[in-house]
């Protein structure tokens, strides 16, 4: 078997295409590994090392196909990181920014607060409502990613829809007793 | 009333949330990673990043912003103005296939080929119904041109900037002086003058040198009065706030 150097030339890689799809999707890949509890920086790294991965398979992975493709490659790299290097992060995270011109300190905080509410949803139910519900995903895609069936995807996203809103009522009653909303 | 399908229920945000959740959920719909963390990763795989921002410029910049942040973190002083900096710009990979991590205990800090890195790699296997069937197959990384001289001139600069806010971080005062002497005089005018002033104060401070870092930082903050770098310039040099 060839070295790993020697098995393709440097040329045959679809340098524009790789580009295109990190610059269409990277936030994304991100952004969901965030929301699985990944802290900043070891999102970074996931998101980087799912950027890999998919450059090694660029040639299989259909057009249509590229956002499930990342977020399935990232959820597995995620997976493979281990539980140690996944938590809930609440403390200020001077490496985010923001993506649109509100106050900073509330949105942060009510990202926070979403990382919160997050983090009492059953660990197998919140994949299926961030993709669904925060990464716009649909349920057939869903059920492609996670190899479950369509209807797992439905009861899933109802019984996490059920948690999320009841610990959001939750903490929202606990600020308002604290007087901070 | 026509009822959505069910695998296609309304999405929360459309089907009357209350407004603590709506704001969570836009809040959290909006988080992306910072443009230095996009310029590292950009960096590691060799390509451009297109920021997402509200400058108008479109300039190229090499990919020297791939600060480490431990350093940055095991410093006192975080100095995140430095990447916002580059906000609004497009970050250009000029090494490729460099793998950039976060130098934790546990990680390993590796500057391989991407075919190598590949060989090591978990290989995840996504949905069938989502790449043909041929196996994966690492890349080989080539060196990237870049693109204008422009280019790499801006990222030589953050390059310095990074070293100097490393150093800093490493508790190597001395050393940041010296790589923000060697940035002032290749880059007089250079685009990160703020930042280097404002790390060259932390410098001063750290080293004792409490009347030249005072006095330097009250030019700057005369110079850069109300700017974020400002007030933060004179926390760290004890001025009264600006």
């Amino acid at each position: 078997m060839a070295a790993p150097a020697e098995r393709i030339p440097a040329a045959e890689i679809d340098r524009g295409r790789l580009e295109k799809i990190f610059n269409a999707h990277h936030a994304t890949v991100w952004r969901a590994l965030r929301r699985r509890g990944l802290s900043s920086e070891a999102a970074e790294d996931a998101t980087q090392e799912t950027f890999l991965l998919a450059a090694e398979r660029l040639e299989d992975i259909r057009p249509e196909s590229e956002r499930a493709f990342l977020i399935a490659t990232a959820l597995q790299v995620a997976h493979t990181l281990g539980r140690k290097t996944v938590r809930w992060e609440l403390n200020e995270d001077m490496d985010e920014r923001l993506a649109d011109n509100r106050d900073t300190s509330d949105t942060r905080a009510d990202m926070q607060l979403c990382d919160l509410v997050l983090s009492k949803v059953d660990a197998d139910l919140v994949e299926v409502f961030v993709l669904y519900e925060m990464e716009g995903l649909t349920s057939p895609e869903i059920a492609a990613l996670l190899q479950i069936p369509l209807g797992s995807v439905a009861s899933r996203l109802r019984r996490a829809r059920e948690q999320f809103r009841a610990a959001a009522a939750r903490i929202e009653k606990s600020l308002q007793k604290e007087g901070h909303s | 009333m026509t009822r959505p399908p069910a695998d296609r229920p309304e999405r929360l945000l459309s089907s009357n949330p209350s407004d603590f959740e709506r704001r969570m959920l836009e809040a959290a719909m909006q988080q992306r990673p910072s443009p230095a963390a996009s310029a590292r990763m950009a960096r590691a795989l060799g390509v451009s990043v297109v920021a997402v921002g509200t400058a108008a410029s479109t300039t190229t910049l090499a990919a020297g912003a791939a600060a480490s942040k431990a350093t940055v973190a095991a410093g006192t002083i975080v100095w995140p103005w430095v990447s916002l900096g580059v906000l609004g710009l497009v970050v250009t990979g000029a090494v490729v296939g460099t793998r950039v991590r976060h130098p934790e205990s546990e990680r390993r800090v590796v500057s391989a080929p991407l075919t190598a890195r590949a060989a090591a790699a978990p290989q995840p296997g996504p949905p069938a119904a989502v790449v043909a069937g041929s196996p994966a197959r690492p890349v080989a990384a080539t060196p990237r041109v870049r693109a204008t001289p422009t280019a790499g001139d801006l990222g030589d600069q953050v390059a310095f900037i990074d070293s100097a806010r490393a150093a800093i971080g490493g508790g190597a005062s001395r050393r940041a002086l010296e790589i923000l002497r060697r940035y002032q005089d290749k880059y007089p005018t250079g685009t990160f003058r703020p930042e280097a002033t404002a790390i060259k104060v932390e410098a001063l401070m750290k080293l004792g040198r409490e009347a030249e870092a005072r006095a330097l930082a009250e030019r700057f903050v005369a110079e850069h009065r109300g700017t974020l770098l400002a007030k933060r310039v004179a926390d760290v040099a004890g001025l009264t706030a600006p």
